[in-house]
């Protein structure tokens, strides 16, 4: 009798297409890496639209505690306001909406262009292990997974630099990552050099 | 591309339903008023009946195109029409729940493990083979039910899943009773509950893992059975593959997926699932007044008594003059159905339905009544159905905070032309 499969059962999930709506508002992007980190955006875009600000203070507070989110409490307020502003009872249109169109950084790695950033903060500031460790699969790719991907590719920093700035899902699984638009070029670089050398 | 309104008479339905596998249009066919919003469907994408309730149409792994919910972790909702295909749910189209996105997508068959401990006298860890080989197979027809079915049409907005009426299902379950499991143990004196874990996780921090506990003589019941077949084949992945709970009767958050732990307790087990969520205030209609919270809250239980009419939706055309039979389902915490009343004149008077096959009092009912409209324009259909303990349906909707146990009278706009 032959001998049975590896896994009895196995499934692939489609990818993932839902996306915060873009917005000037500082929760925009507190909301992009505090909230996906653990769950699709449609948690947040079903809801009913007359949902008042006391309603998302308390979710965004109750995903902390008891829920377990590890974002700073300094986050909330901005979180708040986006989210009330752009899926709740404050929605209106007079709220200025970001242009979506990322333009990819096409800038050629200079040596010791990155020296004067400080990376650690960069990953401390933008939480990036939320989603990601060194070693081993969280949300997103372990940085050694990545190293080893892009092995041998010569224009892998830029590559990768651009990855983290347009986000986007697919080369990794069907989790999306969020854009990290506000990172400048260098910041972008940065990061990716750190990543690429572990 | 311009949305196609379609009207149908329910003629056309039963002639779609043959087609709906290669449609399309996908499990929801398209029809609609004018005048009425309905489900209408475009291929791809429905609009559930509430606000904000354009839902994409996407076919997971193992299912056929379901309402989608959410992506992360996959929360799926059957389109009603299904429900008018037959009164058991077909796995494909059975809906899905999940609580966190740490979900399992490979399970090895061979290797997988059940756990069995805490207040016991021997601990258990069992295979597959092993719970196979505990006893017969047992087979039950039972209603797997959400909480938080129908949380969409309360009125005020209650937050949480906004789920129309999909998040329900009728299947064959096929296991072993759990009451075997703990004899096999040996339950151990000033034993007080069984909690329930899968292998499902929280994704990142130390959010609390999804646990449910039964009373300990609930769980010896016989009917609590550990379950590795629906509908004669294994568990879909997303509906627990390879073992779940089933609690006949019980809302289905108890119905543990991927089950991984049972723990005998010998104190009330306290964890977030069971003493913080999932609570229903402690009246007799679990409910509240609208926008209040309760006083005091238990643990949600029992099924309420629901009924639906299945064979025509909001907006549907029907033929003046000629008899109509419509066609539902009714279905309660497994007491049983009794009765089930129809009205085609919006309540002035009521006949008694047929009931259909008894496939067990933890199924789907069918049912069926007859009308005939006797002049053109809007009439509205209801039903309620009352159980053999004499529970019944409240003819306004109740209400508490977290939008659980919606049983109100279902009501049906259709239009005689």
């Amino acid at each position: 009798m032959p001998a049975a499969p590896a896994f009895a059962l196995d499934i692939q999930l489609p990818p993932e297409t839902a996306v915060f709506k873009p917005s000037q508002l500082p929760g925009y992007a507190l909301a992009q890496r505090n909230c996906m980190t653990c769950h699709s955006v449609h948690y947040i875009q079903s809801q009913p639209t007359t949902s008042p600000r006391g309603y998302w203070d308390a979710t965004v507070r109750k995903m902390k505690k008891p829920f377990g989110a590890q974002f700073s409490d300094a986050d909330i307020p901005d979180m708040v306001d986006y989210l009330v502003k752009t899926y709740g009872a404050e929605r209106s249109n007079a709220v200025p909406i970001a242009n979506a169109a990322i333009k990819p950084a096409a800038v050629a790695p200079k040596a010791g262009a990155t020296a004067a950033i400080d990376t650690k903060a960069l990953l401390a500031a933008n939480a990036c292990m939320g989603c990601h460790s060194i070693d081993k699969k969280v949300v997103g790719p372990a940085f050694k997974e990545v190293v080893a991907k892009y092995k041998g590719k010569a224009d892998a920093v830029s590559l990768v630099a651009r990855n983290i700035r347009a986000g986007g899902a697919g080369k990794w699984g069907p989790v999306p990552m969020p854009a990290f638009s506000q990172l400048s070029e260098g910041e972008a670089m940065a990061l990716a050099h750190y990543v690429l050398a572990q | 591309m311009a949305k196609t309104s379609l009207v149908l008479t329910a003629e056309a339905l039963r002639r779609r339903s043959f087609l709906r596998q290669a449609s399309t249009l996908g499990a929801a066919t398209a029809f609609g008023s004018p005048v009425l919003s309905a489900l209408a469907a475009e291929a791809g994408h429905v609009t559930l009946p509430f606000e904000n309730g354009e839902r994409e149409l996407v076919a997971y792994p193992q299912k056929r195109p379901l309402i989608l919910l959410t992506a992360r972790p996959p929360q799926l909702e059957t389109p009603f029409s299904v429900f008018n295909e037959s009164v058991i749910t077909p796995n494909d189209a059975f809906f899905v729940r999940y609580h966190w996105s740490g979900i399992p997508t490979a399970v090895d068959a061979q290797t997988y493990r059940l756990k069995v401990g805490g207040n016991v006298n021997t601990p258990l860890e069992l295979s597959l083979a092993d719970l196979k080989q505990m006893a017969d197979a047992t087979e039950l027809v039972a209603v797997n039910q959400c909480s938080g079915n129908s949380r969409g049409h309360l009125s005020p907005r209650a937050n949480g899943g906004q789920l129309s009426n999909g998040a329900m299902g009728n299947a064959r379950w096929t296991g072993v009773p759990l009451r075997k499991v703990l004899e096999k143990a040996g339950v151990k004196a000033g034993s007080v509950q069984v909690s329930f874990n899968g292998l499902d996780t929280p994704p990142v921090g130390d959010g609390p893992d999804f646990m449910k506990a039964l009373n300990i003589d609930h769980a010896l019941d016989g009917e609590v059975m550990l379950a590795w077949q629906m509908n004669g084949a294994d568990l879909p992945m997303l509906n627990g593959y390879p073992l779940r709970l089933v609690v006949p009767g019980y809302y289905g958050t108890y119905w543990v997926k991927h089950l991984s732990d049972i723990t005998v307790t010998d104190k009330v087990f306290d964890g977030f699932w069971m003493s913080t969520a999932y609570r229903i205030p402690d009246n007799q209609c679990a409910c509240t007044e609208p926008g209040k919270a309760p006083t005091k809250t238990v643990p949600i239980n029992r099924l309420n008594v629901r009924s639906f009419v299945t064979s025509l939706t909001d907006g549907m055309h029907v033929k003046v003059g000629r008899q109509t039979v419509v066609r539902g389902i009714a279905f309660d915490g497994g007491y049983g159905v009794n009765e089930v009343a129809f009205s085609s004149d919006g309540g002035k008077n009521w006949q008694a339905a047929q009931l259909g096959k008894d496939l067990g009092r933890y199924s789907f009912r069918e049912w069926s009544a007859a009308f005939t409209p006797k002049q053109k324009g809007n009439h509205e259909l209801l039903v309620r159905a009352v159980n053999r303990i004499g529970q019944g349906q409240p003819a306004s909707a109740l209400w508490n905070p977290a939008g659980y146990m919606r049983n109100v009278v279902e009501s049906t706009r259709v239009v005689a032309v």
